[in-house]
């Protein structure tokens, strides 16, 4: 790229909608993910002599995309504590088990395996909405885990958050979403 | 003798002795760090008799598969939703300064 003169119009028409897709789906915030995205772009125009052609131009600017993503989790972690579990953050499925222990109401198989569930677009639809339902703290959690592919290390490591803890929230937002998945969809087919 | 021969059963009720609400955090906890030897063995002797948290597992492994794939740079997910007119121009403006 460095000889050529990048038309950042059409930068935006070709790449816009899945950097904000990509985004949306991470920060829920409409006007975040605008914000996020064009930071990315001006970002990208900057460095634009730091691209070598070494990957395509997509995955370098999704590259500096998600960098930017990780700056806004950074600064918003200033707003939201992430390291502490409130009451109102109890475990969704607690009331699937008897006193024991044991289950109350049994996890039914939901005939489909991980393959064919993630080809599945309408699936797949509604559990980006059961996401939404979390809260903002254990959607940001979840979504750096489970969606960013951070390890729970570095999470731990930029969130300030004790292992134990994050693997009590990531339990209850799996449960949440688990239930949340039965109601929209499993439980009506 | 008595004493030492109680020893073994001890240790194997120790093994199985796990709620299907503790196994379930065992599974979850599973999907996040390696699990320490003993913990590890106690999840995958209940699992192997325990139907239900055996579909528990499986509805877990479901959920981050799809997580992971929704993720991906070109994930089939919110298809329909776009950068609004005003805000395309609003980023084509900004990178014209």
């Amino acid at each position: 790229m460095k000889s050529q003169k990048i038309d950042s119009d059409q930068w935006v028409e070709q790449y816009g909608d899945m950097m904000f897709r990509y985004t949306l789906l991470r920060v829920r915030d409409t006007d975040t993910a605008e914000e996020i995205v064009q930071t990315a772009f001006v970002s990208a125009l900057q460095s634009k002599d730091s691209f070598q052609g070494r990957s395509t131009e997509k995955s370098w600017l999704f590259g500096i995309l998600k960098h930017k993503i990780l700056d806004h989790f950074r600064d918003a972690k200033k707003n939201v504590r992430l390291d502490s579990i409130g009451d109102e953050d109890g475990d969704p499925l607690e009331y699937a088990y008897n006193k024991l222990g044991a289950w109350n109401k049994m996890p039914q198989h939901w005939r489909t395996d991980p393959a064919q569930a993630a080809e599945n677009t309408e699936l797949m639809q509604v559990l980006a909405g059961c996401l939404d339902g979390l809260s903002d703290k254990f959607r940001r959690i979840f979504v750096l885990k489970e969606i960013e592919g951070l390890s729970s290390e570095e999470i731990c490591k930029e969130f300030d958050i004790q292992s134990t803890n994050l693997w009590v929230i990531l339990h209850r937002a799996r449960n949440q979403l688990k239930l949340c998945l039965e109601t929209k969809w499993f439980d009506k087919k | 003798m008595k004493k030492l021969l109680s020893l073994p059963i001890m240790f194997i009720e120790k093994l199985l002795k796990l709620s299907c609400r503790d196994v379930s955090a065992l599974a979850s906890e599973n999907l996040d760090h390696d699990l320490p030897f003993f913990k590890r063995l106690k999840l995958k002797l209940h699992l192997a008799i325990c139907g239900a948290c055996k579909n528990y597992q499986t509805q877990l492994e479901i959920l981050k598969r799809m997580c992971a794939s929704m993720g991906e740079e070109d994930s089939s997910v919110k298809q329909d939703i776009s950068l609004s007119s005003p805000a395309k121009e609003k980023i084509k403006k900004a990178l014209k300064h």
